[in-house]
């Protein structure tokens, strides 16, 4: 078990391509049909090079890898690897919130070096669970062009 | 400039669906009710963070117009909210200021469901398009 009043140093990275598919889809499964998203004429005339993702996009996917095969799966579906080591295999997860800068566009067809550290670990009382910890994550997604384009620093918070 | 937005939402099951596939998302939360009721205690299948955070995103967008660029959200989850719930998504201009030369508005973001409760709450920095330049 890792001491929680110290930071977890390990840092995780992954290849995000902006696939204008998968895009796509997100914004539909979001009921969010912005012709910025579909329609490069619109997304030019908006001040962008050709369509964009939505920006929540890049927010939400999460540890963009094929994952583990279902047996290695934890018993809610969760991908143990997903998270910081100090997340134990067991533990409850509640999404804290979100904090994102977004510093580039995100055009379709970009592709983006995503890098994933974990950059505060505390723990606090809680009435009704009697302990909570919070990991705090910052992930960094730079562009084809070596331009930091989003920053997110996630709060998730942890019942174990 | 714009006024506040309020957008209606009702997270269906089939959205949820979709969102879970296209993240490749396997929580069992948002999809199995089963287990979500039976095995977690949850009142249904829980709407995922980020469907929440898209949607204020959206009001947000809706707000700057399509000019106009988001520069940063941050947003918080204070409750669990649950599949084929309407919502009520809003974003209000609290202040605008000057920004390197541009304007950027301060928009207080949030998600109420019908009993009037506020289970998500955010706040957006937009920068405002150029204004033309006067005679």
């Amino acid at each position: 078990m890792s001491d929680p009043s110290r930071p977890d140093p390990e840092v995780r990275s992954y290849t995000l391509p902006v696939d204008p598919v998968a895009a796509r889809r997100f914004a539909y499964a979001a009921t969010d049909e912005n012709p910025l998203y579909f329609d490069d004429e619109a997304a030019r005339a908006a001040g962008y090079e050709r369509a964009i993702a939505p920006p929540m996009f890049v927010c939400s996917m999460f540890d963009h890898t094929a994952g583990p095969p279902e047996r290695d799966l934890r018993p809610d579906g969760v991908a143990p690897g997903v998270f910081p080591s100090v997340v134990r295999p067991d533990a409850a997860l509640l999404g804290g919130g979100q904090e994102v800068e977004f510093l580039a566009p995100v055009h379709l067809g970009d592709t983006l070096e995503v890098t994933r550290s974990v950059v505060d670990h505390y723990r606090r009382p809680s009435r009704q669970f009697g302990a909570l910890e919070f990991v705090v994550m910052e992930s960094r997604a730079v562009n084809q062009d070596g331009v930091l384009a989003v920053r997110i620093v996630d709060t998730l918070v942890v019942r174990q | 400039m714009t006024g506040d937005v309020r957008l209606t939402k009702v997270p269906s099951t089939i959205a949820l669906f979709r969102m879970s596939a296209v993240m490749w998302n396997a929580h069992r939360v948002h999809y199995d009710e089963a287990y979500a009721i039976g095995v977690e205690g949850h009142g249904g299948l829980l709407v995922p963070a980020n469907l929440l955070s898209s949607y204020l995103c959206e009001a947000a967008m809706a707000w700057a117009g399509p000019a106009g660029r988001v520069l940063r959200m941050t947003f918080r989850t204070r409750a669990p909210v649950l599949a084929d719930t309407v919502l009520t998504v809003r974003a209000q201009e609290t202040s605008v200021g000057p920004d390197g030369g541009r304007r950027v508005a301060e928009l207080d973001l949030g998600i109420d469901d019908a009993a009037g409760d506020t289970p998500v709450t955010g706040t957006a920095w937009v920068r405002l398009p150029a204004e033309p330049d006067g005679p």
